[in-house]
């Protein structure tokens, strides 16, 4: 998968990382159940905001006993974190815990290898995002996108952004009400509530937003979704 | 997914819950477009419904594809994965897929939240095969082809529609260029988005394979990516 590779909007809603814990298939996920499920526990206790995995569920649509007995070894374990201190201190953390996972961090690039050379990291892989081809007429606007685009699976629809917005700004929901129940249509938790919150009440409470986002949709068409 | 129209009072919560827009008002009552449902569940698993009108179903072959390709719950059985069903860089320290100059070349379709249907795929792989691209073995969609030398899909499946489907390819850095030239010309070619990414191993002075043929074909990247920080080296 590269479901957490286009996570767009950049650093303007602030900080948003994601790490992922995995078991390679047929070298080392024999008993990766009990690995993963440490992963998750460090995760929480060192401030992640959202976690799960596909089967069972994250932190805004299951319960925490749940999720962790859902774990199979071979589970994809996501977690989320909206600040680069506690992200770097849960990395030297699972460093130090040996768990015998591949551990992957999604996220702007400079950034990742500015921890990986303060620790002394030689990273192995990297994945570089291109960009957006194709046909991209049928996308919403770049700020829907932005949250759209936090669900790597797709699973969060750009009408389902403007229905909470709306239900915003008629008080029928706090921005962080409307957060949680967008969020619980992305299964894995790779949605970032922090982000959420943030994007949806600027989506709310600016008058003039249905006029920035036609203007925010020409600059993408103009310059290739570089928001 | 089936309906259950009869259990539906109304609230209209779950009209704006589906990605690609297939639950419908009609008349008073709430129905599924199934030519553009792709099956991802999210209707009946965030429990929108109060009363449960959305039930899954067992679905037919071809159709079921439509579930594995887009339901992030289930695992695909060629690789374990469950979603679009890769490992990629997300195990490379242990599995060292992507080495020394070889680079991985990826090609998202229909992604995000719009959806493709195999044979927006096919015109990928098809013109990729053409060029003599290399398709990764460890891929669910392998399963799928008649005719992988020739990029070809079963006939049979061609009008499913997925969320998004994954087609990856090996690449050796000396033909890096020349491939990404055509697989940007094939996906514009496409009424549907696609996302492309590269990826490869670091070497010891922190390069990677695919950076300076980026910057020699100026492609202005995206700042984000990932990086396997190779703790299992």
């Amino acid at each position: 998968m590269t479901h957490s590779l286009y996570r767009l909007g950049g650093n303007i809603w602030g900080d948003d990382w994601v790490v992922i814990a995995r078991a390679a298939r047929g070298i080392n996920d024999t008993g990766a159940v009990a690995r993963l499920r440490r992963f998750l526990e460090q995760a929480r206790v060192s401030g992640a905001i959202n976690w799960g995995h596909g089967r069972g569920g994250s932190r805004l649509n299951a319960d925490w006993k749940t999720m962790l007995a859902k774990l199979v070894d071979l589970a994809t374990v996501t977690v989320v974190f909206d600040d680069s201190v506690r992200l770097e201190v849960f990395l030297e953390k699972i460093r130090e815990m040996n768990l015998e996972l591949s551990i992957t961090v999604s996220g702007d690039i400079a950034r990742i290898r500015e921890i990986c050379d303060r620790h002394g990291w030689k990273p192995h892989s990297g994945r570089q995002a291109l960009g957006l081809f194709g046909g991209r007429e049928c996308l919403p606007p770049s700020e829907v996108l932005c949250l759209t685009s936090q669900c790597g699976h797709g699973l969060i629809a750009g009408r389902r952004v403007e229905d909470m917005v709306a239900r915003i700004r008629a008080r029928e929901l706090t921005p962080d009400e409307a957060a949680l129940k967008l969020g619980r249509a992305c299964v894995c938790g790779l949605l970032n509530p922090s982000r959420t919150v943030a994007v949806l009440r600027h989506l709310a409470e600016r008058d003039e937003s249905r006029r920035i986002i036609r203007k925010h949709q020409e600059i993408q068409n103009k310059y290739g979704l570089k928001l | 997914m089936k309906v259950n129209p009869s259990h539906c009072f109304d609230c209209g919560d779950c009209l704006s819950i589906c990605p690609v827009d297939a639950i419908l008002k009609q008349e008073g009552a709430i129905s599924i477009d199934q030519s553009r449902c792709v099956e991802c569940g999210v209707c009946w698993r965030t429990n929108v419904c109060p009363t449960s009108v959305f039930e899954p179903e067992d679905l037919p072959w071809p159709r079921v594809l439509r579930a594995l390709f887009s339901d992030p719950a289930i695992e695909h059985r060629r690789t374990g994965v469950a979603g679009r069903g890769l490992e990629e860089i997300k195990t490379n320290d242990v599995c060292r897929v992507y080495a020394g100059d070889l680079v991985g070349v990826t090609a998202e379709i229909g992604r995000p939240g719009i959806g493709a249907s195999f044979h927006d795929v096919q015109c990928i792989t098809q013109t990729l095969a053409e060029s003599g691209a290399r398709l990764a073995a460890d891929n669910p969609l392998m399963e799928l082809f008649v005719d992988p030398g020739h990029g070809l899909i079963r006939p049979d499946i061609l009008r499913e529609r997925i969320l998004s489907v994954i087609v990856e390819y090996l690449v050796p850095k000396a033909d890096l260029e020349r491939i990404l030239r055509i697989l940007i010309e094939a996906s514009f070619r496409l009424s549907v988005p696609v996302l492309l990414s590269v990826a490869g191993v670091y070497a010891a002075d922190g390069t990677t394979p695919y950076q300076d043929v980026l910057e020699e074909m100026a492609l202005d990247c995206l700042p984000t990516g990932k990086i396997n920080l190779g703790f299992m080296r």
